[in-house]
């Protein structure tokens, strides 16, 4: 029987090796460029790197046809007036990758990332269960299938605002569960990074705005909740300001492109992007299979948030002890329960609704471009799960969580081997040896 | 029970018939190729024809009854597409009946059977009443309910005519057999046994002699068809050929669409021998579940009766799982049953048999051609629906006999409290 130290240091030594192993697979399966986000976010990466926010109709026009030339296009560019185009998209991520643009390893951007979400949610499920399911919930967070597809993706932004999110979103419920032993400093780091980190979620993607506005909403009540019991709140502002910062960058950048603070990149885009309820029914037609094969634990968390929530409610209303009820998510204050299911909420609630996977045109698509949108929710639906499967018998957590981690590999590897490779003498493939400047045998647009 | 119990609980299961009305004939879409080839037997046999010698049939003679039956209701093809539809709820309203019976006696509560037949049919879907597998599920469950009353007689003998209608109900034969050694020994086994092969003669003896080599040919082309598109094995080819590590492509067979791959001849030949061994497997653990249960225990024979329908529901997910063929109406045999399951993952089970029945709905009809043409999701919903299938055949397998834990624990006491 091992003793205590040994057996932390065998969950963190199963978590490492989980990690480099996802790392090596995403590494080792040839990479894609497969929709019009990657193409447009590595034009985008490279054009900001020259320091160029916009372009001109006559080099776009060249990129253009340069990506055509390797299967591409530059959908999510847009005309934005004064013969100037623009990318659409939040631009949070592509400041992130330039760093590693300039050191000639992009890939390394979505690892950091990847790594930095897995220590997160070790922390945070060390905190409310044990080592044991901090060790299981990562292993399922970066096994997820739409997780794994993504994170290989390197130049498109999901992967990355949804890490933004998950750290920020992490440490922000951590710093609420630990909230009475931390000293006024550290609540203060953890809090502005939380916010920070959020907000740059957002900020590199803007429907992730909405999960920011749920965490919002929370801290306004906790920061009530404290003035009424007239406990310190003093800390809340350093989250304020780590909002903030991203934010006014946005602004500030939008200012500079768009020539007003006010205005942004899907004011001007032409793709069926829009947000209706009249969406709702086709895209459970069409999109409900693809969740269930991207995200294998969706039914588990699924089970858990309903019943949890059911049962802390009932317990908030008329007192009834909901301890020792494996449903119940005991160890989550109901607040923080409200917390994980209002972020899910904000993310299948938004993308239920999205004209883009309503569309009759999507219906037979690969799993991956349908079900790519609901991954900033991969955090809360990975905790749930985890909390429920720590408490089911012993045989069906790990029945549960090994066939989810094989599930993960498998629908992984097909969804990134079933798409036609970027060609070995693109530029774009990130792991030929030259960046684009420098590719070999194309002419580029300098 | 007391009276007024009762009155409760006849209003209850009317309301439930009354929904199970309105879904068959509002929701559910009757009719279909498949109904009208039931039409086209029953047309002959009005004719006077003798199936089997005058005309193929690739079912079990019962099957001709089920078939027929709809057709004295009506001679037009509209007419017996209606009537076939009121066949099968007429049966499913019966195995309702059988189920609240069945949980009554097994000490399951009424109302999570009564919902879960109810979600259980919602979720399977149209397929209820485009095919004739409901007859055989009911007929499962009626042996069940006859079982469950001691009635072991009228068990086999339910079990017999359900597995002329369609083989399945015949899987549960082993453990019936299991059952009544472990409960009277040998000699109590002896004439169920009898009454069970008594009425097979009965029914298959007439077209036996009328045309032998038809009716042979109708159990022999079910053996020889190849890997079938939806069959477990197929979707694994399809996951190897999706990664690129095989070739798998679907093509249209004499019955089926099957899947054209170099290893799916070998699995289709040999599927039979995974059949086996998978049912062998069934057989042993509800032996060894039973074995640990004491004969007169109070309360033991509840427990038996658990296990015998949680092995009753496994043995069929075994055999679809590990068989070559696998059609969508197969969900329809599982579903009488699927209520009484009992144990830890029952609450998985729910969930896990739920999704595996909307998937298949997914599956066929509605994106069936998309998986003839290996579409990602489709082929992805497919490889998704098996391996929940596979998973579930764990799960119940995997689950330890009730009675295992009641011997041993006295044991155990009795040590600790020497040591004391």
């Amino acid at each position: 029987m091992p003793n205590e130290s040994s057996r932390l240091l065998l969950y963190r030594s199963i978590t490492a090796l989980g990690v480099v192993l996802a790392f090596l697979l995403i590494l080792l399966i040839p990479q894609h460029m497969r929709e019009g986000s990657d193409w447009s976010f590595q034009y985008a990466t490279r054009n900001f790197s020259l320091g160029h926010l916009t372009e001109d109709g006559v080099n776009i026009g060249l990129e253009e046809s340069e990506a055509h030339r390797f299967g591409g296009d530059l959908s999510q560019y847009v005309f934005v007036g004064d013969n100037r185009w623009a990318l659409t998209e939040a631009p949070g991520y592509i400041f992130y990758l330039l760093p590693f643009y300039y050191i000639r390893a992009p890939e390394l951007g979505s690892l950091v990332l990847a790594a930095g979400m897995v220590m997160v949610a070790y922390l945070l499920l060390k905190r409310l269960r044990d080592e044991k399911a901090a060790c299981v919930g990562s292993l399922l967070l970066i096994f997820t299938p739409v997780a794994l597809a993504m994170m290989q993706r390197i130049y498109a932004d999901s992967f990355g605002a949804t890490a933004f999110l998950s750290m920020g979103g992490g440490l922000y419920i951590y710093y609420c569960l630990r909230a009475r032993e931390l000293s006024k400093r550290a609540s203060a780091i953890l809090l502005f990074s939380a916010g920070f980190l959020l907000a740059w979620g957002a900020v590199s993607n803007y429907n992730n705005a909405l999960v920011v506005l749920v965490f919002a909403v929370h801290l306004a009540f906790q920061f009530l909740r404290g003035l009424m019991k007239k406990a310190p709140v003093g800390v809340y502002p350093a989250m304020i300001l780590g909002l903030a910062v991203p934010f006014v960058l946005l602004l500030v950048y939008q200012n500079a492109v768009f020539g007003s603070p006010w205005k942004f990149g899907f004011q001007y885009h032409q793709l069926p992007l829009g947000f209706s309820i009249h969406y709702f029914t086709n895209n459970i037609k069409f999109v409900s299979t693809a969740l269930l094969v991207g995200f294998p634990l969706l039914l588990v968390a699924g089970y858990s948030f309903c019943a949890g929530v059911n049962g802390k409610t009932k317990t908030f209303f008329d007192g009834r002890q909901d301890a020792g009820n494996p449903e119940m998510l005991p160890e989550l204050p109901l607040d923080i329960a409200l917390l994980l299911t209002g972020w899910a909420a904000a993310v299948f609630g938004l993308y239920l609704n999205f004209e883009f996977t309503a569309n009759y045109q999507v219906s037979g698509m690969p799993f991956i471009i349908l079900a790519r949108y609901y991954l900033p929710a991969v955090l809360p639906l990975t905790l749930a799960a985890v909390l429920l499967l720590t408490r089911v018998p012993r045989k069906l957590a790990v029945a549960v969580t090994a066939l989810s981690i094989i599930w993960g590999v498998l629908f992984f590897a097909q969804s990134a081997l079933s798409f036609p490779l970027v060609p070995p003498h693109s530029p774009y493939n990130p792991f030929s040896s030259q960046l684009p400047a420098e590719g070999p045998g194309v002419v580029l647009y300098e | 029970m007391n009276r007024m119990t009762k009155v409760q609980w006849a209003v209850v299961v009317l309301a439930f018939c009354l929904l199970h009305l309105l879904i068959f004939t509002r929701v559910f879409y009757s009719g279909g190729p498949d109904v009208q080839g039931y039409y086209q037997y029953a047309e002959k046999i009005n004719q006077g024809l003798v199936a089997y010698r005058d005309f193929k049939v690739e079912y079990p003679p019962g099957a001709l009854a089920v078939f027929y039956l709809p057709y004295l209701a009506s001679g037009s093809l509209e007419g017996y597409g209606t009537a076939f539809t009121f066949e099968m709820l007429i049966f499913d309203i019966i195995g309702m009946l059988m189920l609240v019976g069945t949980a009554r006696r097994a000490r399951i509560s009424e109302w999570f059977a009564l919902i879960g037949y109810t979600l259980a049919m919602v979720a399977i879907g149209s397929i209820m009443v485009q095919r004739f597998d409901m007859i055989p599920g009911v007929m499962t469950l009626g042996a069940l309910f006859a079982f469950s009353r001691g009635n072991y007689k009228m068990a086999w003998c339910v079990l017999a005519i359900g597995t002329m209608t369609k083989l399945i109900p015949g899987l549960l034969a082993p453990l019936f057999l299991i059952y009544q050694w472990k409960q009277g020994g040998w000699r109590s086994v002896i004439p169920g046994l009898a009454i069970f092969a008594g009425v097979i003669l009965v029914i298959v003896l007439p077209f036996v002699v009328h045309g032998s080599q038809g009716f042979i040919a109708s159990f022999t082309v079910q053996g020889r068809r190849p890997l079938q598109l939806e069959s477990t094995y197929a979707s694994v080819l399809l996951l190897l050929g999706s990664l690129g590590l095989t070739s798998a492509v679907p093509v249209q067979g004499l019955i089926s669409f099957d899947l054209a791959s170099p290893a799916a001849g070998l699995l289709a030949k040999y599927s039979i021998l995974f059949v086996g061994l998978g049912l062998l497997l069934v057989y042993g653990l509800f032996y060894r579940s039973l074995r640990g249960m004491k004969r007169d225990e109070a309360g033991s024979s509840h427990e038996m009766l658990a296990q015998l329908f949680n092995y009753s529901f496994a043995a069929i997910v075994v055999f679809m799982v590990t068989n070559k063929v696998f059609s969508p109406q197969y969900l329809v045999w599982l579903y009488p049953v699927f209520p009484l399951v009992s144990g830890r993952f029952r609450p998985a089970i729910w969930v896990i048999y739920i999704t595996i029945s909307c998937l298949t709905w997914y599956i066929y009809p509605l994106h069936y051609y998309d998986l003839v043409d290996t579409r990602q999701v489709s082929v992805d919903a497919l490889i998704l629906r098996n391996t929940l299938l596979v998973f579930l055949a764990f799960l119940l397998l995997g689950e330890q006999a009730p009675g295992t834990k009641t011997v041993k624990e006295p044991a155990v006491i009795s040590a600790s409290a020497q040591a004391e």
